[in-house]
């Protein structure tokens, strides 16, 4: 379970499985080693979004079990070694579905809780 | 370059996608590098290294060992295991994308192991050819050669006579079997007329012996047991093709050697190409059984002809066969009193056929060893100077728990594959060498040495140094990257390690590279002032415009003849304008060629039968020493009308046997022959064996009466124009002489010189190439370890500047350390040359081991090549602008 955390308070905790998605939306851009990714997703989100490095590590490797990913050692431009993810076609299409569906039911929960009040 | 098994090919190959403790390893390996990135990320934000380890964890979400154990619990089971081979492989292509992305390192790296691993695969193929490689002769490693030994042992390896032989062969108990040989240029005539053949005459057994079959026909079977009618000749596979382009049919043809119809029965196989070099000296033509006939005085013990080799019986060792040997030739002794105190002795045949080649080859082998040596120091550096890049990573991984075996067994492997690129570019430059050098070497004069290639031997050898290279560069920085010591933590915090543990050992590194690299220029610079110093030898005659070719006549000259003969082709020679003078000898100057007998000097006290006096006899005519520019000292020089044999002796013959008196009218008797003949002049010394051996005492005898020896004699022959016109007016004249003739192998007097030393440069040659690569491998370890020093030290340099030194002190400064680094390297080197030099005694000649001159000059060149070395960083330190640098802490 993956936990928002900024300056030590708990936020939002995120469902389930929409971390999957933002380490496949994070890879639709270009292949990437971890730490990486964890970045990116914090960069791109603000800070407002931070994913625990234990929590990314178990989602990339169930990802990558589930074949919507593929990953190979490499060394990263600073001449260290990581492991570079990259997305498979299954994952493409994983990615497309699964944002639809997120959106969608965002977007259902924002038109409920954003509803004027009565 | 890609090594991944695609998924297909793995489930073809029913390979487990990954094994459980590979997925394991694997998780944690990345754990690791995602805590590494985050440190030092952190770090360079400017935290401190306890923090950023602090903040890290908390980012991983839970403590570090409770991560561990959560992605280790999420592992599905997969199947069966597989060892841990997987891993090497994914290492192995982390190795090369390494050095796809840092080229440049890795092609020093790789070139700099070539280098050495080259030079070493050069000369160890050498090596191999000569003194590791069985013979290619059946049970080659049995078979031994006996020698005679003369009285006071001076030549260990002296011919052996029939009667010994016949002695030999009947008394002695050691041997399965022995056969006789002797090697002669004769001629044979076959149907495109007469051409001069290199033929081995042998006993009939003497190929069965060494186990050689020909290949085509049969061998000498016991119809050619009696050599005296012995009518078949054998070919040797190289005479074969080249004289009768490998024709089958040559087979029963008939031809004419040395005057006598013989039938073709055989061909040798290509295999047994070294009884040329082994037996003969040349390529080997023909084979023929010996006729004891041909030969004068073959019934005496005391005359030494033959050559015998033996197969030593199975159980019977060498000593024993020696005792065994020793023991019979000294009762023949006894019973012979013309051999009085001779003895023989047994040596392998292997050890006979390596004899004046093993220590030299040993000792250039010890030289490309340091240049290895020396190749794998400076790449040490470089893995070094690369760890310490990589140590803050590694650092971090090893303090988040990784294992250290891990990390080592990495680093390892990265120094595998570059030590086998370099493995495999060294054999490629060892190949090259060898060709170079084979091009290099005359044919024969170095046994065996002609079959040097790389072979499956010499590519296991290369292949075995390059193994043992990677772990003598890899290891200390694998071991040290692994370790985890407060030297490393300190580099991370301090961000300076120009000085440190790390810095010190590069420096010891390449002190010891400069020492080494003194050696070898040490040795070289000797060797090459023995070389230059032996070309100056005054050989004792003049061998420039002199032209020697070898005549051979047939059975169709008596003796009688044979002697006009080479009056009429002498004196004919002489007439013509461009010839200055012409002669003969039994064989050139320089060639060690002659008899070594025993004499008696009529009118001395007689010495004891055991103890008498020998001296080389060189048979020669008139003429001899004009053409050779010999000066007659005392006396005349001998001529065609002698009416007796007479003789002229070399200076140091005359002040040997008879000091302070001159030996005109003196006589000389062979120790087999009652009466003496007169000496009627004495000539200069001439160098005899080699250039380096000092002149020993000649007696040059004109024997007009006994001329068997005038069949095969050397004609020398000194001209006024072109060697070219020279040849071709000696040719004329032979032709009007005797068309019949055929005239071979001519040579100038000068290349016969220079093969005299052939060997010698050759050795200079590599030793050179050697010493010259160590220079620049040198160079390139003080360049790398100053430069990375300086890079290091930059803000220290800036700092420097800001407080008041001149940019004039820094160059001094850097100059200054790299200039004590070569102090310190010289100062060992010269102890260890010292001790080196006193190996290399043989090869010098006129120059003592420990010659001052040549060790200050090559201390002098190993500290000029620092400096010119430290030049470069020097002035890079002295540029650094020290705003730029302190700003940029």
């Amino acid at each position: 379970m993956s936990i928002l955390r900024q300056q030590g308070e708990l936020l939002v905790p995120l469902l389930k499985g929409t971390v999957d998605v933002l380490v496949l939306k994070t890879l639709s851009w270009a292949p990437m080693h971890a730490f990486e990714i964890a970045s990116w997703i914090e960069e791109r989100s603000g800070g407002r979004v931070i994913v625990d490095d234990a929590a990314l590590l178990q989602a990339l490797h169930r990802l990558e079990d589930r074949k919507l990913l593929s990953a190979e050692w490499g060394i990263t431009k600073k001449g260290r070694r990581a492991r570079f993810y990259r997305l498979t076609a299954a994952g493409r299409t994983h990615l497309r579905e699964e944002s639809v569906r997120l959106v969608d039911h965002f977007d259902a929960l924002v038109s409920v809780i954003g509803a004027k009040q009565a | 370059m890609r090594f991944d098994i695609r998924p297909g090919v793995r489930r073809l190959l029913r390979l487990p996608a990954r094994s459980r403790d590979q997925i394991d390893d694997e998780l944690q390996d990345e754990l690791d590098s995602l805590l590494g990135h985050r440190v030092d990320e952190l770090l360079d934000q400017g935290l401190s290294y306890d923090e950023a380890v602090r903040v890290a964890e908390r980012h991983l979400g839970m403590p570090i060992e409770q991560a561990r154990t959560l992605l280790r619990g999420s592992i599905d089971d997969r199947e069966r295991r597989k060892p841990g081979l997987e891993f090497i492989a994914q290492d192995v292509r982390l190795a090369f994308r390494l050095i796809r992305r840092f080229p440049v390192f890795a092609a020093i790296v790789v070139l700099t192991i070539a280098l050495g691993i080259g030079a070493t695969t050069a000369i160890f193929s050498a090596v191999d050819a000569v003194v590791l490689r069985p013979l290619p002769f059946a049970d080659g490693d049995r078979i031994v050669s006996l020698w005679g030994t003369n009285p006071d042992k001076s030549i260990p390896r002296f011919g052996v006579s029939y009667p010994d032989f016949r002695d030999w062969k009947a008394r002695t108990r050691s041997f399965d079997d022995m056969a006789l040989y002797v090697a002669r240029v004769t001629t044979m005539i076959s149907s495109d007329g007469p051409e001069s053949v290199a033929s081995l005459n042998v006993s009939s057994n003497f190929l069965k012996l060494l186990g050689i079959k020909p290949m085509l026909g049969r061998g000498f079977g016991s119809d050619d047991e009696r050599g005296e009618s012995s009518n078949s000749v054998i070919l040797s596979h190289g005479f074969w093709q080249r004289r009768f382009a490998g024709d089958p049919s040559v087979i029963g043809r008939t031809v004419s050697v040395s005057g006598r119809p013989r039938t073709i029965i055989g061909v040798l196989p290509p295999e047994s190409a070294l009884l040329g070099p082994a037996f003969v000296g040349t390529p080997l033509d023909v084979v023929t059984v010996v006729e004891l006939s041909t030969f004068s005085n073959v019934e005496r013990h005391a005359q030494h002809l033959f050559g015998a080799i033996a197969r030593l019986k199975p159980g019977a060792g060498i000593d024993r066969a020696r005792a065994d040997v020793s023991a019979v030739e000294t009762q023949v002794a006894k019973e012979n009193p013309e051999i009085a105190g001779w003895s023989a002795s047994v040596f392998f045949l292997t050890e006979d056929l390596s004899l004046g080649t093993k220590q030299p080859l040993l000792i250039l082998l010890a030289a490309s060893g340091l240049l290895l040596i020396i190749a794998c120091i400076n790449v040490a550096n470089l893995m070094l100077v690369r760890g310490a890049v990589r140590g803050r990573e590694t650092a971090v991984r090893q303090a988040l728990g990784a294992s250290q075996a891990r990390l080592a067994a990495q680093f390892i492997v990265e120094s595998l594959v570059l030590a086998l690129c370099g493995g495999a570019l060294g054999i490629g430059v060892a190949a090259l060498a060898v060709g170079a050098i084979r091009r290099l070497i005359p044919f024969g004069v170095i046994a065996r040495a002609d079959d040097m290639t790389i072979d499956a031997r010499v590519i296991l050898f290369a292949i075995a140094t390059s193994l043992f290279t990677s772990l003598a560069f890899g290891l200390w920085p694998a071991l040290r990257i692994a370790r985890l010591d407060a030297g490393l933590s300190s580099e991370l915090r301090s961000r300076s390690p120009g000085s440190g543990v790390g810095a010190a050992v590069r420096r010891m590194l390449v002190v010891a590279e400069l020492s080494l690299a003194l050696v070898l220029v040490a040795c070289a610079g000797l060797v090459w002032q023995s070389v230059r110093r032996m070309l100056t030898v005054n050989p004792g005659f003049r061998p420039d415009h002199v032209v020697t070719a070898s005549i051979t006549l047939g059975s169709n000259y008596p003796d009688s003849a044979a002697v006009s003969f080479y009056q009429t082709l002498t004196t004919d020679l002489e007439a013509r304008p461009g010839i200055e003078a012409a002669g003969a000898a039994d064989t050139p100057p320089l060639g060690g060629g002659g008899i070594f007998t025993s004499i008696r000097l009529i009118g001395e006290p007689p010495r004891p039968a055991d103890q008498p006096l020998m001296s080389t006899i060189r048979s020669i005519t008139p003429g001899y020493f004009r053409a050779l520019g010999m000066q007659v000292l005392k006396g005349r020089d001998l001529e065609w009308n002698e009416s007796t044999v007479s003789m002229v002796v070399s200076k140091s013959a005359a002040d040997a046997f008879w000091p302070r008196q001159t030996p005109l009218n003196r006589e000389i008797a062979f120790n087999t022959q009652p009466n003496g003949f007169p000496v009627v002049g004495e000539v200069n010394d001439t160098r005899q064996a080699s250039l380096t051996t000092a002149p020993a005492p000649i007696v040059y005898m004109f024997m007009r009466r006994y001329a068997r020896v005038f069949h095969t004699m050397t004609l020398i022959v000194r001209g006024r124009g072109t060697v070219a016109s020279t040849v071709g007016t000696i040719r004329d004249v032979l032709h009007e002489v005797d068309p019949t003739l055929p005239l071979y192998n001519v040579q100038t007097m000068e290349s016969i010189v220079d093969q005299s030393t052939a060997q010698q440069r050759l050795n200079i040659a590599l030793l050179g190439v050697f010493a010259s690569a160590a220079l620049v491998l040198a160079a390139l370890g003080i360049y790398g370890v100053v430069s990375y020093s300086v890079t290091q030290r930059r803000q220290e340099m800036g700092v420097r500047l800001t407080l008041g030194a001149q940019r004039a002190d820094i160059l001094r400064l850097i100059l200054g350390e790299g200039f004590a680094l070569a102090a310190i390297g010289v100062a060992i080197g010269v102890g260890g040359g010292l001790l080196a030099t006193r190996l290399l005694r043989s090869w010098l000649f006129e120059i003592g081991p420990g010659d001052p001159l040549t060790f200050t000059a090559a201390a002098a060149s190993l500290v000029a090549v620092a400096l010119i070395a430290s030049y470069l960083p020097a002035r890079r330190a002295a540029r650094v602008d020290p705003l730029v640098t302190i700003r940029a802490d």
